[in-house]
């Protein structure tokens, strides 16, 4: 079997587990909801398809399982990196349950993925979320006939809400195999017939597989049995291809509209539709069409960026940054700590935590007053905007800016995440179908997306230059990513790849969801940004101390004096910048604020600590997603190309004679 | 009455063709009541099934066409002669066989594909052995641009609904990806809007692509005519 996908156990109480439990559904109907529910393990929930890309496992509470979640696939044919590993994960064991999430208000498509769960052979359950929104929609579901006729268990839940919980529990604990099989004529089922016996014996559900291999496109079979020898592969691609030859249309449309018969004739049992729609029901569906308008819908757009300006630029770059920094730490924290400090007589101990590269004075101090703040005000903006289902939208309107890079409206979704924690955003590329589309937005993610840090530290220092600098700065950045983009979708091959995404319905954030993932991703990313911090300043001490670091600024000052015009000192912050781009670009916010750099210094070094390599974590994760060779050439790539925008740039602006 | 929705046989079709024909050859134009002798017809098995469900009255040896009967028959005889006019103009039959190959599909034809035939042919007043073709609403409303029955749903317009004829890839990722959406063959869609992106709502999904993936979903418009100024949109500032 394929390499079996890393899963993170947590619990470690010892407790006899009978079995695995697999989440499997289609994205953004609440599976993490309800693997949160199950485990107690607070996962990351929000209303767009996608959030979920890595296997995650727990014990659950109350059941003698380890429940796995898994990331949505939008039909049982996959298409993306992260729909593979669900499916590995499904093939994965023998002893296994499945729980089926799907949405109570989509009855016809959560079935369409049940009937082929129910080929594996393995008990499933079958959970109908969002029953709420079915409700709301004029929805009646007879589970009890439902439940007859697919022959497990069926229930309906609010997981948002933990309504249902207990059913389902109940159902969980009693699970049973399936009895629905549907047969899709004789062809199909000779066919599955000769892949099943083609399997080795040790792989689980031979049948589910082969349906799978048959409903796929050819290179499935090479992504799915990655492990198995070349001739078993090539048998079973000849079996397809010899059944495709008898049939006019491909080989999915004849699985599916079999499904889809059996959906039908299901549905017209259980389901019954009140015509009436409530109001609160209309007026979010005119929002939804209002917010993809080509006019509205931009506008909207512009407003919301404001609105994000405003909140995170404003409000917490300026007025909280200088309340945390000035009030806080330099009126009320700092000088007691300094006071007890300053008693080591030791003069290099003591500068190691409070000297001008101090531990407490430098590293804590950024990391604390300034990007902290930041932070915490970007992730509530954006768990807001996410929880609304606003990002689908705006992959709507972007699908034909973004095609111009090569990528499509899908890439939106890592693109946005990005502004918040590039490291985070590189994880989430594996939701775009094709590599080629995955280098280019880990590109474009290392090369100009500033994560929330950064952000708001560019926000706080441009909101003092003035607004033309933000602007500029806006075009200046988006331009390079353009140029970049259009000449890595020239360079790689393959074609911009189709753009199809569903639009989730809008909803009204929950207050504790928006602040249980504030704080979840704020303290991952302190977490993540701290221990760097620390070490960046480490490492200035220690070089300042052996006289290093003066001769790494004399090494960079032809780059940093020669090309940019800046001043020596602005080095060290580009040193830093190695390691976090955050903490470099809060460097040059400090030399600006001190008056060491001008306006148009600022704006200069700034862009080029934007186009800058990620901070180092990032580039980690780019190693281990796109492989060593990819990597170094990304990084290198981007190094480079930081310098030379930056020195083209700083060419023109004086040329003009920009001043701010 | 009420069982004017069961479609009529081949038989039964046939049946009321003969009728109509008779009456023609009477040199009568057919009309609601105009009757045919009865013991000359050739396709008797119907007629009982058809005087039963009221398109037909016998009267001594005579058979008069009900209002029913008169609507049916006439466009019966509208699709059978539409149909030889397509087979021997535009395809060049000869007259025999395009007769021959009439009477093979002209029992398929919907009332829209044959308008859609008529139009193509520019509104044909006989068929190709002189006999009158019965106008269609095209011919009265003077129509000359000619709608597919089946589109790409690209060709449609924003606010336009119908209904999935067939999705034209290969690609079986994308179809299987499609139909999980609920967009496959037969369901009714509504198409929302074009731009920036296409938007389509089938079930309680909203689907969004783009024009690439629009070209390759073949629909069946609802209404024949394209709605001239947005209908059934209760949103409309500015829509297309």
């Amino acid at each position: 079997m394929a390499q079996e996908p890393s899963l993170v156990l947590t619990g470690g109480r010892e407790s006899i587990v009978t079995g695995k439990l697999i989440l499997v559904g289609q994205p953004n109907i609440g599976k993490s909801v309800i693997f949160s529910i199950l485990t107690g393990r607070y996962v990351v929930v929000s209303n767009y398809p996608g959030t979920t890309v890595e296997v995650l496992s727990g014990k659950a509470l109350e059941l003698d399982y380890y429940v796995i979640d898994t990331p949505g696939i939008g039909s049982i044919v996959p298409r993306s990196e992260d729909e593979i590993v669900t499916l590995r994960t499904i093939l994965s064991d023998e002893r296994k349950s499945i729980l089926q999430v799907g949405d109570a208000k989509n009855l016809r498509r959560t079935l369409m993925l049940t009937l082929p769960l129910a080929e594996t052979g393995s008990p499933l359950v079958l959970d109908l979320n969002m029953a709420d929104e079915a409700e709301k929609s004029g929805y009646v579901i007879d589970t009890k006939t439902l439940s007859e006729n697919l022959g497990i268990p069926v229930v309906l839940t609010v997981a948002t809400e933990k309504r249902g919980k207990d059913a389902l529990l109940d159902a969980i604990r009693r699970p049973s195999r399936p009895s629905i099989r549907i047969t899709y004529g004789p062809r199909i089922e000779e066919a599955a017939g000769l892949i099943v016996n083609a399997l080795p014996r040790s792989f689980a559900s031979r049948r589910f597989l082969a349906l799978i291999l048959l409903a796929g496109n050819p290179g499935l079979v090479d992504d799915l049995l990655k492990d198995q020898d070349d001739g078993v592969k090539r048998i079973i691609k000849d079996i397809i291809s010899k059944t495709q030859s008898q049939f006019g249309e491909p080989l999915s449309q004849v699985v599916m509209e079999k499904r889809a018969a059996h959906v039908d004739r299901i549905i017209k049992k259980s389901l019954t539709k009140r015509e009436e729609q409530p109001f609160a029901t209309r007026s979010l569906q005119t929002l939804e069409y209002v917010s993809t308008h080509p006019v509205w819908g931009f506008l909207i757009l512009a407003l919301i960026l404001f609105g994000l300006y405003e909140f995170v630029g404003v409000f917490a770059a300026g007025y909280l940054v200088d309340f945390f920094e000035d009030v806080l730490f330099k009126g009320l924290i700092l000088p007691p700590v300094i006071q007890v400090l300053s008693h080591i007589p030791e003069e290099h101990v003591r500068n190691f935590f409070i000297g001008e590269y101090g531990q407490i004075t430098m590293g804590l101090t950024y990391a604390l007053a300034i990007v902290f703040p930041i932070v915490a005000a970007f992730f509530v903006a954006f768990s807001f905007l996410e929880d609304t289902g606003y990002l689908p939208r705006l992959a709507v309107m972007l699908n034909k800016t973004f095609a111009l890079v090569g990528l499509n409206g899908r890439a939106v979704i890592p693109v946005v995440l990005g502004l918040g924690c590039g490291t985070m955003a590189t994880l989430v590329t594996r939701i775009l179908e094709t590599r080629r589309e995955r280098i280019i937005a880990t590109l474009l993610l290392a090369l100009g997306i500033p994560c929330s840090a950064q952000l708001g530290v560019i926000l706080g220092m441009f909101s003092k230059i003035g607004g033309g600098a933000i602007f500029l700065f806006l075009c200046f950045i988006g331009l390079q990513m353009l140029i970049v983009g259009y000449l890595a979708a020239k360079v790689l091959p393959g074609g911009t790849p189709f753009f199809i995404t569903e639009l989730p319905p809008y909803r009204i954030p929950r207050l504790e969801n928006v602040l249980s993932k504030t704080y979840f991703h704020t303290k991952w990313f302190i977490r993540e940004a701290i221990p760097y911090f620390l070490l960046g300043t480490a490492v200035l001490f220690f070089a300042d101390v052996t006289g290093f670091l003066a001769r790494l600024i004399d090494l960079f000052s032809p780059v940093v004096v020669g090309l940019f015009d800046l001043p020596k000192k602005t080095s060290q912050a580009f040193i830093i910048g190695f390691l976090r781009r955050d903490y470099g670009a809060a460097g040059l916010f400090d030399l600006f604020d001190r008056g060491i750099m001008d306006g148009l210094q600022a704006f200069v070094s700034m862009s080029v600590m934007t186009l800058f390599i990620p901070c180092i974590a990032n580039v980690f994760i780019i190693f281990k997603e796109r492989g060593y060779r990819v990597a170094l050439l990304l990084v290198s790539f981007v190094f480079a190309y930081a310098i030379m925008a930056g020195t083209v740039l700083n060419y023109i602006l004086r040329l003009l004679n920009v001043h701010f | 009455m009420e069982n004017k929705k069961t479609p009529l046989t081949e038989e039964q079709e046939e049946a009321l063709s003969e009728i109509w024909m008779r009456i023609e050859n009477r040199a009568e134009v057919p009309q609601v009541g105009a009757s045919a002798p009865l013991k000359k017809m050739r396709h008797r098995e119907g007629l009982d099934e058809l005087t039963r469900e009221g398109y037909l009255m016998v009267e001594g040896d005579e058979v008069r066409l009900t209002e029913t009967g008169f609507t049916e028959a006439r466009r019966f005889i509208r699709n059978q002669r539409l149909s030889e006019r397509l087979l021997s103009d535009v395809l060049n039959l000869e007259m025999e066989e395009a007769e021959r190959t009439a009477c093979r599909y002209e029992h398929m034809l919907d009332t829209d594909a044959a308008e859609s035939i008529c139009i193509l042919l520019g509104h044909p007043r006989n068929c190709p052995h002189g006999k009158l073709i019965p106008p269609g609403e095209c011919c009265v409303s003077g129509e000359t641009s000619l709608r597919p029955l089946v589109v790409p749903l690209s060709e449609l317009e924003a606010g336009e609904t119908g209904t999935v004829a067939y999705i034209g890839t290969t690609d079986n990722a994308r179809l299987a990806y499609l139909s999980s959406l609920g967009v496959m063959t037969g369901r009714p869609i509504e198409l929302i809007q074009k731009k920036p992106s296409y938007t389509l709502k089938v079930d309680e999904n909203t689907v969004a692509f783009d024009e690439f993936v629009a070209r390759e979903i073949f629909v069946r418009p609802s209404q024949r005519k394209r709605p001239s100024t947005g209908t059934g949109r209760k949103f409309r500032w500015g829509w297309r």
